[in-house]
């Protein structure tokens, strides 16, 4: 049935306040009819607890305020704490058992923060436990502020725009060990260093057999008498690429199968000190690393679709065949996720590991 | 006081105020109530997780087979009473489920369940209240009641929602259930007392719904279940020797009634004279044997009831005519309240011309012919064709309370009612003896009978040889098996009670000829002299003999001898039995024409009655105050969601949400200037009217200007107007308004 609405105020009756209400109806309708008068004494009690009970929800529901305080990181099937704060505005009534709700798309979702008594003036804080199953962009449209006080026959809201959206990221599933056997496993030790041109200084060593004689530092071995080579931070080592092939057409729970494990096998490169770039079919993430970089990947993740791969759609080929990143990880929907180290990259992973 | 124990508290005492309001109405056996109040205090030590709930819970089985068995016993009495049901049982059965309850106080639903058993008591209770004491244990059931259930509301929600402790990395968890259950700081003192505040507007609320909702019908309630020995002199069958022994001590209220005649003398002794002189005709009997008295129920002998307007009135047809009635004779007029009667007879001073029911329409109370000028009073208390449909009460089982008619009967020093003469069918009806009687009763009625000249003198022969060989007795000796009573009461044991004098008047009546019946009523009534009416108890029932004396009518024979009147009340009696008085006749016998005797007191109160206004108010229908009520309630919730409009309400009030006093008085003055053709437009400001106001000329536009000042330094600088300044500019507020 639909809720009678006045005023922003909604009234729907509990399941006990129809029982009273159909009791109210029947004994009203006996007291009429049979003339019996005590009976309208118990009816018109009734009708007052009724009228009483609007009453007092009315006075607990004014002068609220409340605020929101979502989590900074949101998961797909992951639990996460929403924060609530509720503040009494009134200068002399506390309120009684308020109960707050998230609305989305104007609806309430299941889950609600209760608050027994907030005394005047004063703000209490809570918050509620939830799980959104798919990752995405939610819009909260706003809270519901509701009580079923005094009696519990009738619940009284009143909604309160407050629109805010969230995104929802992949859920992280276990990347395969086997995946990223070779690759540095630790952020301290992801900065390794081993021979490169590439790099900036990192520092100097003895010279070793099979060292390239072009990495000897000149000056320093002229200095000690003995061979002496550089070595560079090996930038291009440590920097991956994970290809997500969006293209339409698979089922969508590959898909989102292969958009979790994208996420999960980019945070775990982040996690091993990679720079770390994110490639689909329609858009790009530029290689980087750090916290900043693991929101852009896991926002561009959230909201990643399929893409038709007709006209307009790029293909992934140009991603995928770029011969300087020095790890690319291939994530298609339906299969297992593939790294694809270059020689020299793996070489220097190999010996780093 | 912490919360679990406070709420446990007001459960209880709800249980024990919706026991009180049940105990009102003198329903429940001493012993039920006395078993339900040791179970009620015995329950409050039996907390959950106690010894001796964890016992009661291995028990619970047994218990719970226990408790059916009650239910069947209960089932099988009601239906042992059926097609009258018997609401004893059911009550004892609440009562059983209440107590288990009370023991088995383990969650909220246990508690829900005993909420609802206590409503189900005061409903029974309301049903059933005959005593005043209903009105004050209702009145306390509404405020506990409201306590209990804001209470209970709390508890159920802080259970199941607020004591949840949230971790992103666990799942939810209760917690602090008890700490929060123990707390003091949920509930206090001031909570109480504005819900408290708050339950007493309910009970008003209920007292102005009560007051105001029209009745379609004579209210009542069904009233407590008699004792089956006080039916016997009134019911169908009359058993000489039951009724007057067992009803002697009754001191129970059958009626109530206001005779003007008797609340006009002024001498006390007079006046106690008179009462012992009224008899309150009630059933009649003609068949006579083996000491019962029936109704033979011929059709000759019906009653008729011939209508004119508000008033009924009552004829015997084989011998009657349709004129007689109060236009004829000068009619004594009682205004009779039912308090318990024992049987649904309409009783009225002998003998009842008319009888007027104040509201006849819908449900409510209606009168039936019966026979010899007996007239049923019978309900509808589901309206037509409802659970009980058009009939007599269950007389068995309730009585009715709150019913209210006015009778008119044959003053007690007037002319009695010319009649003619009875037709054979039924002479020969009033005048049957049984076989069974003896020829020597007979001949003692020929030999009382020798030397008088007339019937009338006949009668009196009979009555005074009555009076002298015969002697008032309750203490009734054994009566040998095989004599008919009244003949041992002639011939062999002559001392009885007023049955045995009634019935062998009627049986030497009707020995010697003279047509004669027998009549149960009461004899006499107790003044009460601050409600200045008259209390007719059950200890008052008496049998008499009527005697027909050709075209002089029928003659009332009492052959009683008198016996020693009976003692006073005293004053504090007669404060609460007027109390009581009041309460049938206001509450539960409150109907339409009670209501429109309201609105016109309370309009004369107010000054707004004329000698109009009685005329008008009668002819208000009951949809019209309908209409009325339901329009006042739409005005009082549009002016309450007009004032909660965003915007509005700022506009008008104080900073603190207070209605200034200052705001109102410019208000008053606004609307004033507005009925002066002289409004404030919405576009301009307090001070641009003000200004406008004395550029136009108006007489007093320097109060208003001043008042203008004052509202704007209350409403945008905060500042408090002094009481006096106030009261000097709301005195010269008067003089604002006319052009000079």
């Amino acid at each position: 049935m639909r809720s009678l609405r006045s005023l922003g105020r909604r009234f729907p009756p509990t399941r006990e306040g129809w029982w009273f209400l159909v009791a109210t109806v029947v004994i009203g309708l006996g007291a009429v009819n049979a003339g019996l008068n005590l009976l309208f004494l118990v009816w018109g009690m009734m009708l007052f607890l009724i009228l009483a009970s609007g009453v007092l929800s009315e006075l607990g529901l004014r002068g609220l305020d409340v605020r929101r305080a979502p989590p900074p990181v949101i998961h797909a099937g992951t639990p996460y704490l929403m924060g609530i704060g509720l503040f009494n505005r009134k200068r002399r009534l506390p309120s009684f058992s308020i109960e707050v709700e998230d609305l989305e798309k104007g609806r309430p979702i299941e889950k609600r923060c209760y608050f027994l008594k907030l005394p005047a003036g004063r703000t209490q804080e809570t918050a509620y436990r939830h799980v959104l199953a798919r990752r995405g962009r939610y819009r909260l449209s706003g809270l519901r502020i509701s009580t079923k006080f005094p009696f519990g026959i009738i619940q009284k809201s009143r909604d309160v725009s407050d629109p805010v959206d969230l995104v929802v990221y992949p859920a992280l599933v276990a990347v395969p060990p086997a995946l990223l056997r070779g690759l540095p496993t630790r952020p301290g030790r992801g900065r390794d260093k081993w021979r490169s041109r590439h790099g900036d200084f990192f520092g100097l060593r003895d010279f070793r057999p099979g060292d390239d004689p072009r990495d000897i530092h000149w000056r320093t071995t002229a200095r000690r008498g003995v061979p002496f080579v550089r070595e560079n931070e090996d930038e291009e080592g440590m920097q991956a690429l994970v290809v997500l092939d969006n293209a339409a057409g698979a089922p969508s729970e590959a898909f989102e199968r292969a958009v979790s494990e994208a996420a999960s096998i980019s945070l775990e490169l982040l996690h091993r000190g990679f720079r770390v770039g994110l490639a689909f079919r329609d858009a790009s993430v530029p290689a980087d690393a750090g916290p900043a970089q693991a929101t852009r990947l896991l926002r561009a993740l959230a909201l990643v679709e399929p893409v038709a791969t007709g006209a307009g759609a790029s293909p992934l080929t140009p991603f995928e065949s770029r011969a300087h990143v020095p790890h690319l990880v291939r994530v298609r929907p339906g299969a297992a996720m593939e790294l694809r180290s270059v020689p020299w990259a793996s070489e220097g992973a190999r010996r780093q590991a | 006081m912490r919360f679990q124990a406070t709420h446990k508290l007001i459960t209880y005492l709800v249980v024990l105020a919706a026991f009180a309001a049940l105990a009102s109405s003198d329903v429940l056996p001493a012993a039920t109530g006395l078993a339900f109040l040791g179970a009620w205090a015995l329950s409050w030590a039996v907390d959950p997780g106690t010894r001796v709930a964890a016992m009661l819970d291995r028990a619970a089985i047994p218990l719970r087979l226990g408790v059916f068995a009650v239910f069947g016993v209960c089932a099988l009495e009601v239906w042992r009473r059926l097609p009258e049901p018997d609401l004893g049982p059911v009550l004892t059965l609440i009562l059983t489920l209440l107590a288990f309850k009370l023991f088995h106080r383990r969650g909220n639903r246990d508690y829900l369940h005993i909420y609802v058993l206590s409503f189900l008591l005061v409903l029974a209770a309301s049903a059933l209240a005959a005593s005043f004491l209903f009105a004050a244990a209702f009145a306390l059931y509404v405020v506990l009641a409201t306590w209990t259930l804001i209470l209970f509301h709390l508890r159920r929600e802080m259970e199941e929602n607020y004591l949840v402790k949230h971790s992103a990395q666990a799942p939810s968890q209760k917690v602090g259930v008890t700490r929060i259950l123990n707390s003091r700081r949920v509930v206090g003192a001031s909570f109480f007392a504005a819900t408290g505040a708050l339950a007493i507007g309910v009970f008003a609320g209920s007292v102005a719904t009560f007051a105001l909702i029209p009745r379609v019908g004579a209210g009542f309630v069904l009233g407590a279940a008699r004792p089956t020995e006080n039916l016997i002199g009134f019911s169908d069958d009359v058993v000489l020797g039951h009724y007057g022994v067992l009803s002697s001590d009754n001191q129970v209220v059958a009626l109530r009634a206001t005779v003007p005649r008797v609340a006009r003398i002024a001498d006390d002794d007079v006046r106690e004279a008179e009462l012992e002189r009224l008899y309150w005709r009630g059933t009649v009997y003609d068949r006579y044997d083996r000491g019962h008295w029936t109704r033979s129920q011929d059709p000759a002998l019906r009653t008729a009831l011939d209508r004119a307007g508000a008033l009924t009135f009552i004829r015997e047809p084989a011998f009657e005519k349709p004129e007689h009635g109060p236009g004829n004779v000068a009619a004594e007029r009682q205004e009779i309240d039912v308090v318990g009667l024992p049987v649904p007879v309409v009783f009225a001073l002998d003998q009842p011309l008319a009888i007027e029911l104040p509201s006849s329409t819908g449900a409510g109370f209606r009168l039936h012919p019966r026979w010899s000028g007996e007239v049923a009073l019978r309900f509808r208390p589901f309206g037509p064709g409802g659970a009980h449909g058009d009939r007599e009460p269950p007389s068995a089982a309730y009585t009715l309370l709150g019913a209210r008619y006015i009778a008119y009967s044959v003053p007690a020093r007037g002319p009695s009612r010319a009649v003619e003469d009875l037709t054979p069918v039924v002479r020969a009806a009033y005048l049957a003896l049984p076989p069974s009687l003896s020829p020597r009763v007979e001949a003692l009625a020929r030999r009382l009978a020798a030397g008088a000249p007339t019937a009338r003198a006949r009668v009196t022969a009979i009555a005074d040889w009555l009076r002298t060989k015969h002697e008032y007795t309750t203490r009734l000796p054994r009566r040998p098996a095989g004599v008919d009573p009244v003949e041992d009461f002639l011939f062999d044991q002559p001392v009885g009670h007023c049955e045995y004098f009634a019935s062998g008047m009627v049986v030497l009546l009707r020995a010697s000829g003279i047509p004669a019946r027998y009549v149960n009523g009461y004899l006499g009534a107790e003044w009460n002299d601050i409600g200045k009416y008259l209390t007719i108890r059950d200890n008052r029932a008496h049998s008499w003999a009527e005697a027909y004396l050709g075209t002089g009518g029928w003659m009332r024979v009492d052959a009683t001898p008198a016996v020693a009147g009976r003692t006073r009340p005293g004053r504090l009696r007669q404060l609460i039995e007027s109390v009581d008085f009041y309460w049938t006749r206001w509450v539960v016998g409150y109907d339409l024409n009670r209501q429109l005797d309201l609105v016109r007191r309370v309009a004369r109160r107010l000054g707004l009655g004329g000698g109009g206004w009685s005329g008008a108010a009668r002819r208000v229908p009951g949809w019209a105050l309908v209409l009325a009520a339901v329009t006042a309630l739409a005005a009082l919730a549009s002016r309450r969601w007009s004032r909660a409009l965003p915007g509005r309400s700022l506009a008008w009030t104080q900073a603190g949400g207070r209605d200034a006093p200052v705001n109102r008085l410019y208000r008053r003055a606004l609307g004033r200037m507005a009925r002066a053709g002289f409004p404030r437009h919405p576009t301009e400001t307090p001070r641009e009217y003000a200004a406008r106001v004395t550029n136009a000329g108006i007489s007093g536009s320097d109060t208003l200007e001043r008042l203008t000042e004052l509202y704007t330094a209350s409403r945008f600088g905060g500042r408090q107007v002094e009481g006096e300044v106030l009261k000097d500019v709301a005195h010269r507020l008067s003089r604002l308004g006319a052009r000079e």
